[in-house]
């Protein structure tokens, strides 16, 4: 679940800086923002693929999430996130455009460099959008493009982000991951924060990915989430720390902790085994707890933290690719590779808002 | 009254003096003509006359005053109070009329005489051009005028460089007269260089200037 | 050999003796081709600049654009570049009322992140600009195919190869062309913009003149000889040609080198001027990019021109003259007939009653050139004859003073085109230094008056901060909205409520018992800028839209808005504090204590604000004021002073005309320094003559330029001040110029006797 497309939703929505909260370090993401309930997220109405690979008018934000660690021929990583945003903006409606106004961000890590690109885009221009037939995502000259109609996957992705061009193959064997019921996630106790949500994590990726004129033969695997909500955008929902993990086992885990304003934080995750079954885990069995900080951009990151589902024996410590996994975009968060050992060994990605 | 003793004059770079021990004496109301081939030093003469230069040896003695020892102040101050000078091209004041041309040189010495104007000017066969602008009268006429002008304050000496030199043989007679008649009335001295042996034979002394000296003709 | 080439030969011999003549006539043309080169690469650079969309770091200065009025930029074309991978095109549309609608997304995407949480810095600095968004603009039935694209600005800077694969990239009937987009954003920049463009032509004017003077003294300083050459048999029309080609000649030299020498002029000042053009218009100072072939090709150009319009100018006179065996040949006659000065003052008049019925910017300044041609005509037909009018009045008891009064008349005379030249400078000096001065009077008392408050608070800030519960100080705030009245863009801001606050809104006109219906939100002030811009007056009813819809308020009062480049509406507080967009700025009754626990509770809650003293507020207001018109005082003491050099050239070419005259002063025993002084007494009558000449048209310049051009071109006035320092310091800096050089000194005066006495 990528939380820093509220966050940019919000901002392009009200133009406006961020006010202090009454949470003590925490900033509240959604100034004067409310969730406009539009359309709802419902078990009545659960998650349905191939269809819902597709963007959803009705719903006021969605975004399609991507994360992949590859490695090159030396063994190089190269930690690579890819994400595109959609935001439903009414007012926005024109002879111009649609009304939906899709952002993308490209960020990818070596251990010496950080590459990072952000763009904006109006549906409806032709600029940015998505086709059906066979499925394609676009912006500009970014494009994931499926091979079969309708199907996610396979597909090839074409990007950049600043010097860096990046093209590969991306592929699953597995089926995709319905997070909650029956893809209904809830993100606090009471149900009021949620949205649909479905994962992929069994993704298989190869290409090239050019840096600097240096093209790198790459390999790795990946994550990749898609959700969609109009219950989730409001000013008192303050920030979101969010893993996505591959153990060496072959398992995957997702996992995150909700914080809002005069509410108490929720964690919940999805435990999915090697063939896909998953598990969904409530506060009760999944712990989340930092550890370590770390002075990142003037602001104190958690990059450490600790992992426990007891109920599965898992108890582990999660370290960052590096500590600056700063996304300084104009929406900033915290998104980078993460390894973590203990009970279980692997590697994932992590992402922290509203720090 | 003109007295000049053992003038000499040497340009810069020249071999030999332009004027060389020149001697020349000229009472009050006589006149001296002075000839000469071109180049031979006339202007050059009237110049150290005049004060305009000043002599490498030598002395110049006009109307009782040693000029070479004024100053350059001195020297302008008695210019305007002894002497009066005829060009040949005129120099004229354009921007005045005929009667503020003459009058000119009367009011900077401070002796203008309407009257005596007038009558000048008569004399000079100006009396219908009083008001006219100096660029509409002929080159005779504006002789002339340059004439009444140099006259026209009563100078002790008056010095003429071709003042007939731009005009015709009748107009050249009759200014040739007025100008040696006036002088002689005025019992001024004047010297008058000029190509023309009519006008220098009117002078009661007539010189040709060779080598730098004065050769009595 | 021809009678052509041997008249040229003997044209050409005189430059042995005479050198200084044409050497002079060189100098003139060469400090005004020198002049209106500097001029034109300044207004070149600064108009670029001005004219530039600068984003950020970025200054925008190509587009993509349809190849012909019979194409346009589609929506597909800018998608389909996109997609390529062109991902810095930014389509962009003119607005019918001239503003500017960008695709704010695309724009959104060109700026590096400030990198901090919703930077709302690149929106508002768009909005700031004036901009709309794409959204905004089309609307109802305004489509993309109703109204096309303008183009796509190129928001990056490009390299060589990345520009050649833009180019390949492109589908047939499109192209990459220059852009220039004039942002309406700050007042001061359009003034700026305005003022460059007057100098400009203002400089243009006047080196017209200084060439037409200069080809006119070489004409009369030629004429003796064609005399004599056509007395030896040569015809008229070859007499002409040698004429004309030693005058093109002349010119094309001193145009030339004049070219050469302003581009090197602006070279080597460009660092200044770049300092002074990156506090003011947050840019770069890049000096014209006219290429110095273009300019050189126009200067030959101009010269051939010039000297082809005295051709058929001087052809019949010269022609009299020549079978006359004049020497009194000009362009110009000496002398002109009563019936021309009674035909000039019958114009005045007409002009003058004609200065009420200027209703637009450009019937403003086609205007103001007719005023200054008047003024010309002026000085050629009136200061002559007022000289000589002065000069008979002159006793001639004392000589010398009376031979320099008459002797300044026939210089005058002879002068009246370096003259006009000098004038215009001086009105234009002047005039506009009276306008600038009255403007920085307005402002300054109107900037006291609406700044109430000892401090002021400018903020990103999102929400109010005059509501944040623990503010320490009470702050006033500025509530704002920008709403469209009668289809403009207007302005709508909050006036505190409050009687002590009254007084602090200049009203130029106000209804009777306005602030009751104001606070009572019956009725609302608006600015100048509003009500010129849609003829409203006090009394009229405004369609306010709101969110119920349109609400009619009654206007009650208008007030002066300095600086502003929008229209705007004054509404009480209490109307806007719940329905506001923006709060621009807050006002805070602090002392200085209360002024540092503001500081600090600000760095808190909104970091990044500015808290400035109203001191402050007001001397960095007028600082920027004072830069802005930095770079027009530099080009009007340019011009000023390329008006006085040809003036300085023109009269050292008449004097050396007279220098036989001088030597016969020398010669009856007028002393060298009494000559120097009488001849510097003569340019003093002369200038002064001028200046006085000068000022009645100056004043009216100052007046046009407040009332009807900046009426006209910003929609506002402010109140003409005539500071009599200020007029007779401009008055004596312009006639100081030019007397310095006259002062120089003129070389020996000695008297001889030589018979080469025409030589000298």
């Amino acid at each position: 679940m990528n939380r820093a497309g509220v966050v940019a939703g919000i901002a392009l929505s009200q133009m406006t800086m961020t006010a202090m909260s009454q949470d003590v370090g925490r900033q509240s993401l959604f100034n004067g923002l409310k969730a406009d309930n539009n359309a709802q997220v419902s078990v009545d109405n659960p998650v349905q693929l191939p269809q819902d690979h597709a963007p959803h008018g009705a719903f006021q934000i969605e975004w399609w999430y991507l994360t992949l660690l590859l490695e090159n021929l030396q063994g190089e990583p190269f930690n690579y996130q890819f994400t595109l945003f959609k935001f439903a903006r009414p007012e926005m409606q024109s002879n111009w455009g649609d009304g939906y106004v899709w952002m993308g961000h490209s960020s990818l890590h070596t251990k010496q460099a950080h590459y990072f690109s952000e763009k904006f885009a109006q549906q409806g221009t032709g600029v940015a959008g998505f086709e059906a037939s066979p499925l394609q995502f676009f912006m500009d000259n970014w494009q994931w493009q499926g091979e079969q109609a309708e199907q996610l996957l396979p597909a090839t992705l074409t990007s950049s982000a600043q010097e860096a061009d990046i093209n590969l193959h991306l592929s699953a064997s597995n089926p995709y991951v319905l997070h909650g019921d029956q893809g209904v996630s809830f993100k606090t106790a009471d149900g009021r924060y949620r949205s649909y949500y479905y994962s992929q994590p069994f993704i298989e990726a190869s290409g090239q990915i050019v840096v600097n004129g240096l093209e790198h033969q790459v390999k790795g695997i990946g994550w990749y989430d898609h959700e969609w909500t109009s219950q989730l955008a409001d000013e008192e929902a303050l920030g979101w720390d969010w893993f996505s993990l591959h153990f060496d086992d072959g398992r995957k885990l997702m996992a995150f902790t909700m914080h809002v304003d005069n509410g108490d934080s929720y964690t919940t995750g999805t435990l999915i085994d090697a063939q896909g079954k998953t598990v969904t885990l409530g506060p009760d069995e999944l712990n989340l707890k930092a550890l370590e900080t770390r002075q990142v951009v003037a602001r104190e990151i958690p990059v450490s933290w600790s992992l426990s589902i007891p109920s599965f024996d898992i108890a582990i410590t999660t370290s960052p690719f590096k500590a600056e996994q700063w996304n300084a975009s104009r929406f900033a968060y915290y998104e980078g590779a993460i390894s973590f050992t203990g009970s279980h060994n692997g590697k994932g990605f992590m992402e922290l808002t509203g720090y | 009254m003109i007295a000049v003793s053992e003038l000499t004059k040497t340009y810069a770079g020249a071999s030999s003096p332009i004027i060389d021990g020149l001697s020349l004496q000229v009472k009050a109301g006589q006149s001296a003509s002075i000839q000469g081939a071109s180049g031979c030093g006339k202007s050059t003469l009237l110049a150290l006359l005049a004060g305009f230069e000043q002599s490498d040896s030598g002395s110049i003695n006009i109307a009782g005053q040693p000029l070479q020892t004024l100053t350059t102040s001195q020297a302008d101050t008695f210019r305007k109070n002894h002497l009066g000078v005829i060009f040949q091209q005129f120099n004229l004041l354009e921007c005045f009329n005929v009667w503020d041309n003459v009058a000119f040189t009367a009011r900077l010495k401070g002796n203008y005489d309407k009257a005596r104007q007038t009558l000048l000017l008569e004399n000079l066969g100006l009396a219908h051009h009083f008001k006219s602008p100096v660029s509409r009268l002929s080159g005779g006429e504006q002789q002339r005028v340059a004439i009444a002008r140099a006259l026209n304050h009563q100078p002790e000496v008056v010095l003429a460089d071709e003042p007939t030199g731009n005009l015709d043989e009748q107009t050249s007679d009759s200014v040739s007269n007025l100008l040696f008649a006036y002088c002689q009335e005025q019992g001024a001295s004047l010297v008058v260089v000029t190509h023309s042996g009519d006008v220098a034979s009117r002078a009661q002394m007539q010189f040709r200037l060779h080598l730098g000296r004065l050769q009595a003709v | 050999m021809s009678s052509l080439y041997l008249a040229l030969l003997a044209q050409l011999a005189t430059y042995k003796k005479r050198l200084w003549e044409p050497l002079l006539i060189v100098v003139a043309i060469f400090i005004a081709s020198a002049g209106l080169t500097a001029v034109t690469l300044i207004n070149t650079g600064a108009s670029a600049q001005l004219n530039q969309l600068a984003i950020g770091d970025i200054t925008v200065s190509l587009q993509v654009t349809a190849k012909s009025a019979r194409s346009s930029v589609t929506r597909a074309d800018y998608a389909g570049l996109r997609r390529q991978g062109f991902d810095y095109l930014v389509a962009y549309t003119i607005t019918p009322d001239g503003g500017i609608a960008v695709d704010s997304l695309a724009l959104l995407s060109r700026l590096p992140a400030a990198g901090t949480q919703g930077d709302s810095g690149l929106m508002s600095s768009v909005a700031r600009q004036g901009y709309q968004d794409l959204n905004q603009f089309y609307q109802n039935t305004v489509t993309p195919g109703s109204y096309a694209l303008a183009g796509l600005a190129i928001v990056a800077e490009l390299s060589p190869q990345s520009l050649q694969q833009l180019q390949a990239a492109l589908p047939a009937h499109l192209q990459i062309f220059p852009l220039t987009i004039k942002p309406s954003g700050s007042n001061l920049t359009d003034s700026f913009s305005l003022n460059l463009w007057a100098m400009g032509a203002l400089m243009l004017l006047v080196s017209v003149f200084i060439v037409f003077n200069a080809l006119n003294l070489l004409l009369a300083a030629r004429t003796p000889l064609l005399i004599k050459l056509r007395q030896l048999g040569i015809s008229q029309p070859v007499l002409l040609q040698v004429l004309l080609l030693e005058m093109w000649g002349l010119a094309s030299l001193g145009s030339c080198f004049g070219v050469l020498a302003g581009a090197a002029l602006i070279t080597k000042i460009s660092p200044a001027l770049s300092k002074i053009y990156q506090f003011l218009l947050d840019g770069q100072f890049n000096h014209g990019q006219l290429s110095l072939l273009t300019l050189l090709l126009v200067a030959l150009g101009l010269s051939l021109l010039a000297v082809l319009a005295m051709g058929v100018i001087v052809h019949s006179r010269l022609r009299r003259c020549l079978a006359n065996r004049s020497n009194q040949v000009a362009a110009f006659s000496a002398r002109f007939n009563q019936r021309y000065r009674f035909i000039l003052l019958l114009i005045i008049g007409l002009v003058m009653l004609a200065a009420p019925l200027i209703a637009s910017q450009l019937q403003a300044l086609l205007y103001i050139g007719v005023v200054l041609i008047v003024g010309c005509a002026t000085v050629i037909l009136f200061m002559p004859a007022l000289l000589r009018w002065l000069a008979a009045k002159i006793s001639a008891v004392r000589p010398l003073w009376h031979w320099s009064v008459h002797n300044a008349v026939a210089l005058s005379q002879r002068t009246k085109l370096a003259a006009c030249a000098f004038f215009i400078a001086l009105t234009a000096n002047v005039g506009m230094n009276v306008m600038v001065d009255s403007f920085r009077g307005a402002t300054e008392q109107w900037l006291n008056q609406r700044l109430f408050a000892p401090v002021y608070v400018y903020t990103d800030f999102a929400g109010d901060l005059s509501q944040q519960p623990d503010v320490p100080i009470p702050l006033l705030a500025r509530y704002g909205k920008d709403v469209r009245i009668a289809g403009q863009l207007t302005e709508l801001r909050s006036f505190p409520e409050g009687a002590q606050f009254q007084s602090r809104l200049l009203l130029d006109e106000v209804a009777a018992d306005a602030w009751s219906e104001f606070y009572a939100r019956q009725g609302v002030f608006i600015n100048q800028q509003l009500a010129n811009r849609k003829a409203f007056r006090v009394g009229d009813t405004l369609a306010i839209p709101g969110e119920t819809g349109l609400t009619e308020r009654k206007i009650i009062g208008i007030y002066p808005d300095y600086g502003n480049p929008k229209a705007q509406v004054l509404l009480p507080e209490s109307a806007l504090i719940t329905n506001h967009e923006q709060v621009s700025a807050y006002a805070a009754f602090a002392n200085v204590q209360q002024k540092e626990a503001l500081g600090s509770w600000l760095s808190v809650v909104a970091p990044g604000s500015r808290l400035i003293a109203r001191e402050d507020l007001i001397e960095q207001s007028m600082l920027v004021f004072s830069r802005t018109f930095m770079t027009t005082d530099m080009l009007n003491l340019v011009t000023m002073l390329v008006a006085a050099l040809s003036f300085f050239v023109s009269i050292t070419l008449l004097v050396m005309d007279i220098k036989p005259q001088l030597l016969l002063l020398r010669s009856v025993g007028v002393s060298a320094w009494r000559i120097k002084l009488s001849l510097f007494s003569q340019y003093c009558f002369i200038a002064v003559s001028c200046a006085l000449l000068a000022l009645p048209f100056a004043l009216l310049l100052a007046w046009l330029l407040v009332n009807k051009v900046n009426r006209f071109a910003f929609h506002w006035t402010y109140p003409l001040m005539l500071d009599p320092l200020i007029i007779l310091q401009s008055l004596l800096i312009g006639l100081g110029v030019l007397l310095v050089l006259m002062a120089l000194p003129l070389g020996r005066l000695e008297a001889r006797f030589y018979s080469q006495q025409g030589a000298l």
